[in-house]
């Protein structure tokens, strides 16, 4: 008996030993998928263009230094954003119908917060000069995206310290000033030159200006208050609200009536009447529409609410009435919301002979803001599709140039500007438009292909709930500056980004690896490789990417 | 800063990373089958031989001289899957060798009806092997013809229509835990993990192991190829395939707790169940519902029921699968 059986006595047994990899079952396939990153629904409505899925997956990895970083590539003030943006991201995030939307705000604000080594580092320099004039949020933008372009930028500012409207219209309770400080040094040690108490047209001519630098952007800004246009406005109980708030946020402490009316219902109405509480007025807002209609960030009129600022909905000032010189109320008239006007909003309109008086001893107007263009030619305009003004090299930003009145938009329309600009100093030309700040996102994503729910594959997410944002109690912010919402720490921060799907951006799940039926799929080094040769191009990966990374196109042979 | 984390995303599925399927096998595309070899050999590891019978994978293997597996591979009549798997752990027993695990890998016709003697005589012996039915619900390879695995009211070019199919599924888990073997679950292509542990579960169990695995089959079921894992999941989450396991015959545990959809969501991605009628489909909808309660009632007997006798000591090896 043999002692061991070997191969070649079992020549009569059909054996197959070769691999089958040497068929190419890759020719058999008329689609075949890709990995194409498409964009998140909370990143297209971010105006400051924040790739926020990727952010979050970088901090859900725990790479917390690195996804700060990635959060200031292009926008300078996180820590700002995360405290005072409205968060227009959370609104339509994919995450809402799965535990709620995921926090953004709260995320941004912990990165912006994270210290170390986050700053990118600026390029080669250019020999390019460029003149920044002010100092909000557009300017900052645009200054820290030039510098970084290697450009050599003066920031002019005719206010004693940094930061725009943030230092002059925010309150502290909603932004304490060290962290502008922070972020305002960070762009300043980026050599960034910030010329502080130098007024445009007034210390520095702009002609001048124009002729020492190659290029200048116009940031101004709205600090000018709209007129109330009543009678009896003139009386000196009567402030503006912009110059009120800048004065309360300076430390300085007028003093003031008991009882004031706040006229407005925007955010510096809100910022007023709440930082008139914690000085020791207790103000009463007067609105004409409802609270429906309010321009104000919707989670500032609650703060409002739950501080008990009283509000008198559907009511206009006729005139300030007055007792032996001194105010004792603000005629008021009733109003009823009619047809919709320009702003989509629906129009008030009085309702006759329903006039009445609130009693007050002080009115605040906060009517909505203006840019103040003194000493500036008249014909700039507000820029073109490429933020240019009418002159040559000269450019806007901010408010100025859409008006759109939100921090976020305004960092936003800095990084655009930046970017035309920075165009203009290389090549002298200018782009047919400014690029969308999506559209300068380092990393290849669709932007034509929006994430929607539907997209998403809903059978590998299981809802989880939307954690707790504590704020300070009503009680404890009577007479304080302190900051309403508490933050987070790095646990709360790396569980909330664990939460986000990453819509449309790939996280390296491997449920495209794992089950594709051919085994054409293969994990290298940050992402995967098809196999083409053998991809019989099913689609079984584009269907089970749970957040649509992955597309399906025709082969063309 | 940074935070170390075990694992990022605990919904992510992890899985062994080794492959032993190869590409360029000549399964369709989209076919569940491939995606099941290939879970089935992550679990099991180098350590394993495969015995396949004539079915699908006969040709997917590939033709002489190419083989798709980097495990040995017999492949044997229809009828034989079960014996042959047999016969290898009887000479690898004899060369006493027991780190090899030895699966026999048939398809419903070679297990529901062809080869199901002679699966039964092996399964009565409680061969120490594991048995694992990928079932597409017909005899896809051989052109569509209707099994005993065929669901009521399918399509299949033996149960044409307006002729389809009257009769239920046969309910081939519950035969084999009837003989009381240590053993027998379903899985799904679509819950990797719990496959891949049932396979690891198995393995590690001596005697007769059987899995029946729910596999879709774009061109028998008339399915979207891209849809595979997407139907599998849904023949779950509709209730129409629950996930379970029986010990010994007695003990049922249902494994994954159905969503459970309407079973439309689960037909109307099938061709083969296009020309159905609501009166077809409510009793669809019915028999699930009835099927679901039987299997709970199963459930909670079996853990009501005392342990089974212990034999004598002396034939305790011979009938182990009766249990301690």
């Amino acid at each position: 008996m043999a002692s061991e059986l070997r191969l070649e006595d079992l020549s009569y047994v059909p054996f197959s030993e070769k691999p089958t990899t040497a068929i190419k079952t890759g020719t058999w396939k008329y689609v075949e998928p890709f990995y194409q990153n498409a964009l998140p629904p909370c990143a297209a409505a971010c105006p400051a263009g924040n790739d926020i899925s990727y952010g979050l997956l970088l901090l859900a990895k725990g790479q917390v230094v690195e996804a700060a970083r990635w959060w200031r590539r292009r926008n300078p003030i996180p820590a700002t954003l995360g405290r005072v943006c409205p968060h227009p991201c959370e609104n339509p995030c994919n995450r809402e119908p799965l535990g709620g939307a995921i926090a953004v705000s709260m995320v941004e604000r912990f990165l912006g917060d994270v210290e170390g080594d986050v700053v990118p580092q600026p390029a080669p320099p250019t020999g390019k000069k460029v003149a920044v004039v002010g100092s909000g949020p557009a300017g900052l933008a645009a200054a820290y995206n030039l510098r970084l372009a290697g450009h050599e930028v003066r920031v002019f500012d005719d206010k004693p310290a940094p930061g725009g409207y943030l230092r002059t219209g925010i309150p502290e309770y909603r932004l304490p000033r060290p962290v502008l400080d922070r972020e305002v040094q960070m762009i300043a040690r980026l050599g960034v030159v910030f010329q502080q108490g130098v007024r445009v047209g007034r210390d520095v001519s702009f002609e001048e200006l124009r002729a020492s630098h190659d290029a200048v952007i116009l940031a101004l800004g709205f600090h000018k208050s709209r007129a109330l246009g009543i009678p009896g406005e003139d009386h000196p109980h009567v402030y503006n609200g912009v110059k009120l708030l800048e004065q309360l946020l300076a430390g300085e402490r007028p003093s003031l009536p008991p009882r004031m009316t706040v006229v407005g219902g925007g955010n510096t109405a809100m910022d007023v009447a709440r930082s008139l509480l914690r000085v020791g007025v207790s103000p009463v807002v007067v609105y004409r529409r409802t609270r429906a209609e309010m321009p104000a960030i919707a989670a500032e009129v609650e703060d409002a609410l739950a501080e008990g600022i009283p509000f008198e909905f559907l009511a206009a000032p006729v005139r300030v009435v007055m007792e032996n010189g001194a105010i004792v109320g603000l005629e008021c008239q009733r109003m009823q919301l009619g047809e919709p006007d320009a702003s989509g909003r629906r129009r008030p309109v009085p309702v006759p002979g329903s006039e009445f008086v609130v009693p007050c001893q002080g009115v605040v107007t906060a009517l909505g803001e203006v840019v103040d263009l003194e000493g500036l030619p008249a014909d700039l305009g507000t820029g073109d599709a490429r933020q240019a003004s009418t002159l040559l090299g000269v450019f806007v930003a901010g408010d100025m140039a859409d008006g759109a009145g939100t921090v976020t938009a305004a960092v936003g329309s800095g990084i655009r500007v930046a970017s035309v600009v920075d165009a203009f100093l290389k090549s002298g030309g200018l782009p047919v438009q400014a690029p969308t700040v999506q559209e300068l996102w380092p990393r290849q994503v669709s932007l034509r292909r929006k994430v929607e729910f539907s997209n998403l594959n809903t059978a590998y997410f299981r809802p989880l709930p939307r954690p707790e944002i504590h704020h300070l109690s009503p009680e404890l912010r009577r007479g304080s500056f302190a900051e309403v919402v508490q933050g987070w720490d790095v646990e709360a921060a790396v569980q909330e980004a664990r939460r986000c799907l990453a819509c449309g951006t790939c996280n390296e799940c491997s449920n495209c690896l794992y089950f594709c039926p051919d085994v054409a799929i293969h994990r290298v080094d940050g992402g995967f490789v098809i196999d083409r040769e053998h991809c019989k191009g099913c689609g079984i990966c584009v269907q089970e990417c749970p957040r649509s990374a992955l597309e399906l196109r025709e082969v063309t042979r | 800063m940074s935070v170390e984390l075990a694992t990022y995303d605990p919904q992510n599925l992890h899985l062994p990373e080794e492959d032993l399927l190869r590409s360029g096998h000549l399964a369709c595309p989209g076919c569940g089958a491939a995606l099941g070899m290939r879970l089935a050999l992550k679990a099991l590891g180098p350590k394993t031989i495969v015995v396949i019978p004539a079915c699908c994978w006969a040709v997917i293997n590939g033709p002489y001289p190419f083989h798709a597996l980097g495990v040995p591979v017999l492949q044997v009549a229809f009828e034989t899957a079960a014996v042959s798997a047999a016969g290898i752990r009887a000479a690898l027993a004899m060369q006493g060798r027991d780190d090899v695990a030895v699966l026999a890998w048939a398809g419903d016709g070679g297990t529901f009806d062809i080869g199901f003697q002679s699966l039964s005589g092996a399964v009565e012996r409680n061969e120490d092997i594991i048995y694992v039915c990928y079932d597409n619900e017909a005899y896809m390879n051989t052109g569509i013809q209707r099994s005993s695995a065929t669901p009521f009211g399918a399509w299949t070019t033996t149960t044409p229509e307006p002729n389809i199919k009257p009769e239920p599924k046969k309910n081939m888990v519950e035969i084999l835990a009837e003989h009381r073997i240590p053993y027998a679950a379903t899985a799904s292509i679509a819950f990797p993990e719990d496959f891949v542990r049932k396979l690891q579960k198995a393995r590690s169990i001596k005697g007769t192991k059987f899995i029946h695995l729910w596999i879709s089959c774009p061109a028998g079921h008339k399915s979207e190829e891209r849809l595979s894992v997407h139907i599998a999941r849904l023949a779950v989450e509709t209730g129409v395939f629950p996930l379970y396991e029986v010990e010994y015959g007695t003990k049922y545990t249902i494994n994954h707790e159905p969503a459970f959809l309407d079973v439309t969501e689960y037909l109307k991605l099938q061709g083969r169940f296009r020309h159905l009628t609501p009166e077809d489909v409510d009793f669809i909808r019915r028999s699930v519902a009835w099927e679901w309660e039987r299997l709970r009632a199963k459930a909670a007997m079996g853990s009501s029921l005392p342990p089974p006798p212990s034999p004598p000591r002396r034939l305790a090896m011979a009938v182990s699968w009766l249990g301690e």
